[in-house]
């Protein structure tokens, strides 16, 4: 886990990677099942009933708790710069426009936040929960004024809220939101990121663009920093039957 | 009658269409006629097969029809002692359907999708009327009628809730569907249908440990930290990865076609 001085960082500005109080919501079933780490959380229970209009009940577990925010840092104030890049253009004075974008407040009205749950209540261990290892959670430390405790911000729980019902209570450095980035890809996209960190480690350079050209769909063309060009090339044969995919799916190709 | 007035028979228009005393033309004739030079038309898309029913009162009226004709004498004609007056200029249909249209917008946060639903039509045949490159028929007019009527009723009642009431569903429908279908007393009776909406119960839990929020929430509640607000950044258009000002025409119709791999 990273030292406290390192992890906090105050910032005004909203942020990727603020910490916040604020509202957060999951739907549940009839059973109001209710993870232990998410206890506190799940203050309250709402049932509607017959909202599906076929006698089945919607549930909805909500409660108070910190949680970061998740969104990134260009679709947090996106409407409202749009706007105001437009009321420039019209020739609109700086701080005028400013002053009307900011008086429009259906302009980015949402985040997405996820919460700070107690590692005790995880599986997993509780030293790599803080070591960062469990994919799906980020270390947090104790903030200096202990507004934080040491926790982890569970990922697999995001939810959307409203930006005027938040209160900021600290913001985190380049480095925390660079861990929190790399621990949203993992979670989301790609759970083993640091494939292209070892292929840069076998080859000896930076990869800087991965592309699979739209007219040859069975080439990777993985390109270095040095300007040379690995392509992978998928070998033809007949498909498995379980994937579609040849065995020995990729070869090395020439440099380029 | 009055002095004033002189009534002219119309003739019975043979449209297959006109069922009852009240109708409406894309083109109406005159009804009254003042005796000085000055003719003037009333309720531009009204006729009356019979005069008797013009002066037989709303109470000859069935249905919806009724109170529509109702309404329209009370906005464009007024009884003296002494008879009929015209009192206000009429008009044509679709300024009335533009007016009824602004009018249930303003009161409620429907879109004109959603208005054009509860006419029974879509939302091109609802601005076609307004432009007037089409005419609706009497049941669509009456159904935007009966809608603005429910959204004036639910606006009276329960301010700031039309929205919510009309949209409320039971047995898989809400009023607008309701409206839709010419369900008049349904519509009307729209306090029965609200009251029909599915309940919510609420159950609260106490958590036995310390909640990890709590220092943040004596913070905040001590006034040590401040609600976010509307607070925004300005940032450089060069942060985004996205032309922001081509990303809308990105998002217009891209033609979506099926190819043999897949879509694309």
């Amino acid at each position: 886990m990273m030292s406290p001085d390192v992890f906090y960082e105050w910032h005004e500005e909203p942020r990727q990677g603020d910490i916040v109080l604020c509202g957060v919501s999951r739907l549940i079933a009839e059973d109001r099942h209710s993870p232990s780490q998410w206890e506190s959380l799940d203050a309250h229970f709402l049932q509607v009933d017959d909202a599906w209009d076929a006698g089945r009940a919607l549930g909805i577990a909500a409660g108070i708790g910190l949680a970061m925010v998740v969104t990134h840092d260009c679709q947090l104030d996106k409407e409202w710069n749009q706007r105001v890049r437009e009321l420039e253009k019209g020739g609109m004075e700086k701080y005028e426009s400013e002053g009307k974008a900011s008086a429009d407040s259906t302009l980015d009205r949402t985040l997405v936040v996820s919460p700070l749950v107690d590692p005790a209540e995880l599986r997993g261990g509780l030293g790599n929960l803080l070591a960062g290892k469990v994919i799906g959670y980020l270390p947090v430390p104790t903030h200096p004024e202990q507004l934080v405790t040491d926790c982890v911000v569970d990922l697999t729980y995001q939810c959307t809220i409203d930006r005027l019902d938040v209160v900021k209570v600290t913001s985190v450095s380049e480095l925390a939101r660079k861990q929190l980035r790399y621990a949203l890809i993992q979670l989301d996209a790609l759970r083993t990121a640091d494939l292209g960190f070892e292929v840069e480690t076998v080859v000896g350079r930076t990869i800087q663009k991965v592309e699979v050209p739209a007219r040859d769909p069975l080439m990777v063309r993985i390109q270095l920093d040095d300007g040379n060009v690995i392509q992978l090339l998928q070998q033809p044969g007949s498909p498995d039957q379980e994937t579609g995919r040849a065995s020995g799916y990729f070869s090395s190709g020439d440099q380029s | 009658m009055s002095p004033q007035l002189q009534t002219r028979r119309t003739h019975r228009h043979d449209d297959a269409d006109v069922t009852g005393p009240w109708s409406i033309l894309p083109i109406a004739d005159t009804l009254l006629e003042r005796r000085s030079s000055t003719t003037t038309r009333i309720g531009m898309p009204f006729i009356v097969p019979e005069l008797d029913d013009l002066f037989g009162g709303a109470e000859r009226m069935t249905g919806a029809a009724s109170g529509w004709g109702l309404q329209f004498w009370q906005t464009h004609v007024s009884s003296t002692e002494s008879g009929i007056t015209y009192a206000g200029t009429p008009r044509p249909v679709r300024e009335e359907v533009q007016r009824l249209r602004d009018e249930i917008a303003r009161r409620t946060r429907l879109t004109r999708q959603q208005i054009a639903r509860a006419v029974g039509v879509d939302r091109r045949s609802m601005s076609a009327w307004v432009k007037g490159d089409a005419t609706p028929s009497v049941e669509k007019l009456e159904r935007l009628q009966l809608l603005a009527e429910v959204v004036r009723d639910i606006d009276a009642t329960e301010p700031g809730r039309s929205t919510e009431v009309l949209l409320s569903r039971a047995a898989g429908r809400d009023l607008l569907d309701y409206i839709a279908a010419g369900r008049i007393t349904h519509a009307h009776a729209w306090q029965a249908h609200q009251g029909s909406t599915p309940s919510v119960t609420v159950v609260h839990r106490r958590s036995t440990k310390r909640p990890l929020h709590q220092n943040a929430l004596d913070a905040y509640l001590k006034g040590e930290l401040q609600p976010l607000g509307r607070t925004a950044t300005v940032r450089p258009e060069s942060d985004y990865e996205q032309d922001l000002s081509k990303a809308e025409n990105l998002l217009a119709d891209e033609p979506v076609r099926r190819t043999r791999r897949g879509y694309r």
